[in-house]
């Protein structure tokens, strides 16, 4: 590629070009990136809050009745042995009402006419952290649940499944009003090289003359597209973090983006600067004399 | 081979206006010729036929082995590296400068970096404007902006060149200045045909004319 420079320099040099809008599309990947990002936040923070609230979780299982010791070690052998449990700890009907009395605190006096312990004994058994999936907790308390002894299973199902599926939501929306702006962002990139081809029609009229190829002539046009999507990404990504150091305490956000994804979001904005400028060229170039 | 074969060629306007008819010539190999005809007599339509601007409405074009009737678009350019084209208005690049503006028409032929610059600055020895190289076109007198636009045009070594009322901007004696660096061109074995309506130029130099009046030709 003998030529590479000069595409590269005729890119740069469109993209220096006033009056071609290229500054507008700058603009528009920007502000795409900038939403896309702002999505990406929510989920990620969203994601990290579910995470968290998944390391907490811990299966209950009440025990019926009155079981000797001997029992109870069984019952306990069998809940260790499932996989995926950390550990298992017996709470005693006795522990289980002082942790209700605490938990009630000034309303305590609730209990006050209550003669016998109403309360079940139960094991609480901590999850591997990586047996925190929907799918493997279901799994878990119902192998727990068929154990001889063991009346009911509890887990924060409801509440987890909840959040799950806030992230699965915010997830969609983010990806549908992520592929419109992506999509108005390739349409603005290739208006702009739409543009850049028509001020130029004569000197690429002259090189068909001269025996240009038609990729000869667009390949600047695309690196300058290429090239107006890596700023928007660039200058997106770093609005985005300038406004997270900005709002992140206001909102409890607690993380950025990972490496990954902000890398991901300037490669985006390369890519569709790429789109909309290689689309754009072949059609207007063609045209052009 | 003849680098350029017409057989009883026709082209016809949409619109229905006839510019060329019952067309059959060949050129020659390294000949020097003049297309000569009052304007709009059908020239610029006959050079823009020979290289691939416009198709034969019917009949037969071969230019340099291509048939013209049915050559490929992804063929077009490889054509155009092999015709060189000179027009009334130069069509030079505006921006560039007259050593970019010859440069650019080996680099769409894939001539590596060292050979453009030795084969540029020998054809701005031969057109005179070594000195000029830097210039862009709007520092250029016409006839400077019309030697960069020869230049550009055999700086690929073609073996046709095509040049459309080249004098017609330029005063009588840069003409023949002009006249004379295409003739030196065609010594050196490219085919030149050149289209003009400045008898006078005609009469100075010995070469075939092609006369074209109403659209047809008559060859003299």
């Amino acid at each position: 590629m003998g030529n590479f420079g000069y595409y590269l320099k005729e890119g740069f040099g469109g993209l220096g070009r006033r009056g071609n809008g290229t500054a507008g599309a700058v603009f528009t990947v920007v502000l795409a990136l900038l939403v896309i990002g702002v999505l990406m936040l929510l989920v990620h923070n969203l994601q990290i809050t579910v995470e968290e609230a998944r390391a907490e979780i811990e299966v209950e299982a009440y025990i019926g009745g009155t079981l000797s010791a001997g029992e109870l070690a069984s019952i306990e052998g069998g809940i260790i042995a499932l996989p995926g449990v950390a550990a298992a700890t017996y709470v005693s009907k006795e522990a289980a009402l002082v942790e209700l009395r605490a938990m009630l605190g000034e309303d305590e006096y609730l209990l006050g006419e209550v003669e016998d312990n109403p309360l079940p004994a139960s094991y609480r058994v901590a999850v591997a952290a990586d047996h925190h999936s929907d799918e493997q907790l279901k799994t878990l308390s119902g192998q727990i649940a068929v154990l001889p002894g063991v009346t009911r299973v509890s887990y924060g199902r409801e509440w987890i499944e909840s959040l799950s599926e806030i992230v699965e939501l915010a997830t969609l929306i983010g990806l549908i009003i992520g592929g419109v702006l992506v999509l108005a962002g390739i349409l603005v990139v290739g208006n702009a090289v739409a543009l850049g081809v028509y001020l130029r029609r004569e000197e690429i009229g002259v090189l068909k003359i001269v025996g240009a190829t038609g990729g000869f002539i667009r390949r600047p046009f695309v690196i300058q597209g290429f090239l107006v999507g890596l700023l928007g990404g660039l200058l997106g990504v770093g609005v985005l973090y300038g406004l997270y150091t900005l709002l992140a305490p206001m909102v409890g956000a607690t993380a950025f983006l990972p490496l990954e994804w902000w890398l991901s979001l300037i490669g985006l904005g390369a890519a569709v600067g790429f789109i909309g400028s290689f689309f754009s060229a072949i059609k207007h170039v063609h045209a052009a004399s | 081979m003849y680098p350029a074969v017409f057989q009883n060629l026709e082209k016809r306007y949409h619109g229905g206006v006839t510019a060329l008819h019952g067309v059959s010539l060949e050129l020659n190999k390294g000949e020097f010729a003049f297309l000569t005809g009052p304007s709009g007599a059908g020239k610029t339509t006959f050079l823009k036929l020979l290289f691939g601007e416009i198709e034969p409405t019917s009949g037969n074009l071969t230019v340099l082995g291509n048939d013209m009737t049915r050559l490929r678009r992804r063929r077009l350019p490889r054509l155009r590296q092999r015709v060189g084209v000179v027009f009334q208005n130069f069509r030079l690049l505006p921006r560039r400068t007259a050593y970019e503006n010859i440069d650019i028409a080996l680099r769409v032929q894939g001539v590596s970096t060292e050979e453009r610059r030795r084969r540029t600055d020998a054809i701005l020895r031969v057109v005179e404007l070594e000195k000029r190289a830097f210039a862009l076109p709007e520092e250029l007198s016409g006839g400077e902006q019309q030697r960069v636009a020869i230049a550009r045009a055999v700086a690929g070594d073609p073996e046709l060149l095509l040049a459309d009322e080249p004098t017609g901007n330029l005063d009588p004696e840069l003409s023949v200045k002009i006249m004379e660096l295409l003739r030196k061109i065609a010594d050196r074995g490219t085919t030149v045909l050149v289209a003009t309506h400045d008898y006078s130029l005609v009469k100075r130099i010995e070469a075939r004319v092609i006369h074209i009046e109403a659209g047809q030709v008559m060859v003299k």
